[in-house]
């Protein structure tokens, strides 16, 4: 797959469409440091994340980047409040205080501080990826990458998902990057990137 | 995400372990004046006084029969078995005198037979008779062995020897101050047995009526020759016991003495009297006297059958 | 990643599936408590029987094993061997070689032996009277700590010897005793027991009894089947199962009581001397008797079980590495049924060490649960070895 220049500023919201298999959540990996280019480099404001060794990557991605998955990927045995702050139990950081406070505020912001304390299984779809929202936002990252957030979704969920991490990107200046199938949502981000099939020789 | 110490518990299991450290200091360590004084528990009066008279001091003296009970058939309380338990040596008669000693539970190591050195020379008894003391009450049988051998002054002086035996293994420390007393009472001892002797030599060939069946040691130390009844000294006598008497009266003669084991009534004085007999008190002293000791008892008996002889010689008949 | 993260989370992960976390505990404790509880069982036991042992210089009774002779003596096995006379005992006592303590536990008490002794028995072995007092007379009895809480028995209250056999064809009949003291604990096969004067064992086997003194008017009109006695059908003679300070000189021994039977006899020798004279006298093999030194015949026995639990060791360790091997196998499965898991926290952005080290501390947190369980255990069966053991024996 080759991938010309590409470029987000912070508090941007741009949207990945394209045909399944094109390489859209490959992009997302790329971006996220789980998966390295054969060539060429991605710099993350001024870090060059393709240049740090695999455990440097995932802790900038702990700290700088947050995820969304389309199958939301909460821990079943882990309680709501822990899988928010399941980043901050990997990492390092100290002001554990500081940042439960932070994600019971983003808990109540996005509706779902009653199942603080709840297992995942008891939530609805919508819900759940909400937690997985707050999870992502929960140690502020400077990029929010979403693989389909919406694709298990109802409408009325799907519209409302989209309009949170929207608003989280515009009040925190991050920015936010997502794949998506849903072309009725996509007037909603600042730009729209059209991926190409790819060939059987990663060319379009 | 809370974490929780129990500090609470490591002090609680610390105190518990520390507290529970023995009181090793319990048995109180006394000197040889505070420590309390050893007991001597005895089942009869002559034994009681032999080991006072060794003693002396050093050793409390258990003898807890009452004084108007015989020791040779006394049951002990519960109590009572439980303090001579305790005592330090028991000094028994041998000869299966204190029944009570089969039925009950003494220690075997502190218990000592004071008669264990003359036990072949015991005298057993023919056959087991069967009697009450009072009518209508318990009875008991004089079988096995008779018992009293404290009443031949010689067997007396081997048993107050088996005591001081005894003291001297179990208070190594006073074996000088036992060994001292022991010469002292035997020669007191040995010199009633020659007053005994002496006194009761006109008595031998004469064949004596005894009340009850507890002479034979006297009898048999002094040569002389005696039929037992089974009368106590304040039983009413009446035409059985009298024609009893008079049986014997006519089986042997010339009979001349009839020997109380302790003071009869005037009515049976009389009648015993009136039977042709020179009345005799020879107090056994199994029991503990009112008054007196083992060896003025045995003087006084020395005395009263001195005094009946005397009264035999010069009249048939006469009032003890 | 930080320790108490790593733990937390391992804990939370080890909670959300309690049957299976604590089913691996409990294979992996028993796989680590087994072969130290014999081991510590076998040891403990050594000791206790040593010590009992030691604390019995010699034991003399009539020639047949000496392990029987001194399990019957000193944990009050039911007797294999034929008694001994009570002549024997008399012999030996007046050679004054020491101190001389008869025993006789031919009987029981449902599962309890009672030990006809005497009171030197209690010095021997340091008994004390926790409540109560010692016994005082025929019938009497005291009886160690565990037998009164098992039983909740106290002073005053009675036990009841049990018949040989159903039919009582041997005389021996079921006396009442009554139950004068309690002993203090002491850890031992005397905690179990029931201790009577040796004559009241003598009572049991019907060698002395005590019966009603009637007339011969008395005797052809008693009455039967009154409550608490036994009544003879040839002679209408009331026998008393109890004795009682009324009864107490009605009871009678027939026979030269030399003949009496014992189990056997403890000699404690007061000095070398006396203890070189004891065992010399024993040495002929046409005695019927035989001396016995508790010490050695428990050594042989100890060494016994030793040669037994390196036996059960190399059984109990092939099936631990089983064991482990399974628990393992268990760990392994579940980490690759949890592979999506994993990657989410990869994703996430935990490193490789980071999920390495989940893992890691789960299977920690078990096996750290399983050795505390299994050393619960262990100290468990070493406080209660005296007892089992005890148990084991009688």
């Amino acid at each position: 797959m080759l991938i010309p220049k590409f470029e987000c500023t912070e508090g941007q919201t741009i949207a990945l469409v394209g045909p399944s298999g094109c390489g859209k959540s490959t992009f997302l990996n790329l971006i996220a440091g789980i998966l390295n280019p054969s060539a060429g480099s991605i710099y993350i404001d001024t870090t060059e994340i393709t240049a740090l060794s695999r455990a440097a990557s995932a802790a900038f991605r702990l700290s700088e980047i947050g995820l969304i998955f389309q199958e939301f990927e909460l821990v079943e045995h882990l309680s709501v409040g822990d899988n928010v702050l399941l980043p901050s139990y990997l990492g390092t950081r100290k002001d554990q205080t500081v940042i439960e406070e932070r994600a019971r505020d983003l808990a109540r912001d996005f509706g779902i501080l009653n199942y603080w304390d709840a297992l995942p299984e008891s939530l609805s779809h919508g819900e759940r990826q909400r937690a997985a929202i707050c999870r992502a936002l929960s140690v502020r990252p400077r990029l929010l990458l979403a693989d389909e957030p919406t694709g298990n979704l109802d409408p009325v969920n799907k519209q409302k998902t989209l309009e949170l991490m929207h608003s989280s990107a515009k009040e925190h200046k991050q920015g936010l990057l997502v794949v998506t199938h849903d072309l009725e949502l996509v007037h909603t981000f600042d730009a729209v990137i059209q991926f190409e099939e790819i060939n059987q020789h990663g060319q379009k | 995400m809370k974490s929780t110490s129990s500090p609470a518990l490591l002090i609680l299991v610390t105190v518990t372990l520390v507290s529970s450290c023995h009181n090793s200091n319990k048995k109180e360590n006394l000197s040889l004046s505070e420590r309390p004084k050893p007991i001597i528990a005895t089942v009869n009066y002559p034994l009681a006084y032999f080991a006072k008279r060794l003693s002396g001091e050093f050793a409390d003296i258990l003898f807890e029969t009452p004084p108007n009970v015989d020791p040779a058939y006394w049951s002990p309380t519960d109590d009572q078995v439980g303090a001579i338990q305790a005592a330090d040596l028991i000094l028994l008669n041998g000869a299966n005198y204190a029944k009570w000693t089969s039925s009950r539970t003494i220690p075997y190591e502190a218990t000592v037979v004071t008669s264990s050195s003359f036990g072949d020379t015991l005298i057993e008894l023919e056959e087991g008779t069967s009697h009450t003391h009072k009518s209508g009450s318990t009875s008991h049988t004089h079988e096995g062995f008779a018992s009293t051998t404290w009443l031949d002054l010689e067997l007396a002086c081997k048993q107050a020897s088996s005591t001081a035996d005894a003291l001297c293994e179990q208070f190594p420390e006073h074996v000088e101050s036992i060994s001292g007393k022991l010469k002292i009472l035997l020669e007191e001892m040995r010199d009633l047995d020659r007053k005994m002797k002496s006194v009761t030599a006109p008595l031998r060939g004469t064949t004596l009526v005894v009340s009850h069946p507890v002479y034979q040691y006297w009898t048999r130390a002094y040569g002389l020759s005696a039929h037992a009844l089974h009368w106590e000294p304040m039983q009413k006598l009446g035409t059985l016991e009298m024609g009893e008497l008079a049986a014997i009266q006519g089986e042997k003669s010339p009979v001349k003495y009839f020997i109380w084991e302790g003071p009869p009534t005037e009515e049976n004085i009389n009648k015993i009297k009136m039977a042709g007999f020179i009345n005799i008190v020879v107090n056994p002293c199994g029991a503990r006297p009112a008054k007196g000791d083992f060896l003025s008892i045995m003087q006084e008996n020395i005395a009263s059958l001195s005094e009946a002889i005397t009264q035999g010689t010069s009249s048939n008949t006469g009032t003890p | 990643m930080r320790i108490t993260a790593i733990a937390y989370l391992s804990w939370k992960a080890l909670r959300h599936r309690p049957f299976r976390s604590l089913l691996l505990i409990g294979t992996i404790a028993l796989t680590l408590y087994f072969p130290r509880a014999l081991q510590e069982f076998i040891s403990r036991s050594e000791e206790v029987l040593s010590a009992r042992a030691r604390s019995t210089p010699l034991l003399i009774g009539p020639r047949g094993s000496s392990i029987d002779l001194t399990l019957n003596a000193l944990y009050f096995t039911p007797q294999e061997l034929p008694p001994l006379d009570y002549s024997s005992y008399e012999t030996l006592a007046q050679r004054d070689l020491g101190n001389t303590i008869p025993i006789h536990s031919r009987f029981r008490s449902g599962n309890s032996p009672i030990v006809g002794t005497s009171l030197e028995y209690f010095k021997l072995r340091a008994l004390s009277i926790h409540t109560g007092r010692s016994m005082t007379r025929l019938g009497d009895c005291v009886i160690g700590a565990r037998l009164a809480e098992s039983k909740g028995l106290k002073p005053g209250d009675t036990i009841t010897s049990s018949p040989e056999n159903i039919f009582d064809l041997a005389g021996v009949y079921p006396l009442r005793m009554r139950i004068t003291g309690i002993l203090a604990p002491n850890r031992t096969p005397d905690d179990h027991a029931i201790f009577v004067d040796l004559k009241t064992t003598w009572i049991i086997e019907g060698l002395a009894h005590g019966h009603q003194k009637l007339s011969q008017a008395e005797i052809m009109g008693s009455s039967r089947n009154s409550a608490g006695r036994i009544l003879r059908a040839n002679a209408s003679v009331v026998e008393f199962n109890e004795v009682t300070e009324t009864n107490l000189g009605d009871f009678h021994f027939h026979g030269d009581d030399g003949n009496y039977p014992l189990s056997s006899v403890i000699l404690a020798p007061s000095d070398k001397k006396h203890r070189a004279l004891a065992l010399a006298s024993y040495q002929d093999p046409a005695n019927p008797q035989q001396i016995v030194i508790p010490a050695t015949a428990v050594e042989h026995l100890a060494n016994t079980l030793f040669a037994t639990q390196r036996l059960a060791l190399v059984a109990f360790s092939l099936l631990g590495i089983a064991a482990l091997a399974l628990a393992l196998m268990v760990f392994l499965l579940s980490f690759r049924l949890r592979e999506r898991e994993m990657r989410t926290y990869g994703k996430i952005g935990a490193t490789r060490l980071a999920i390495l080290c989940l893992q890691g501390a789960e299977v920690t947190i078990i096996a750290v649960a399983a050795t505390i369980l299994a050393q619960i255990g262990v100290t468990l069966t070493r406080v209660a070895a005296p007892d089992l053991l005890t148990r084991l024996i009688s």
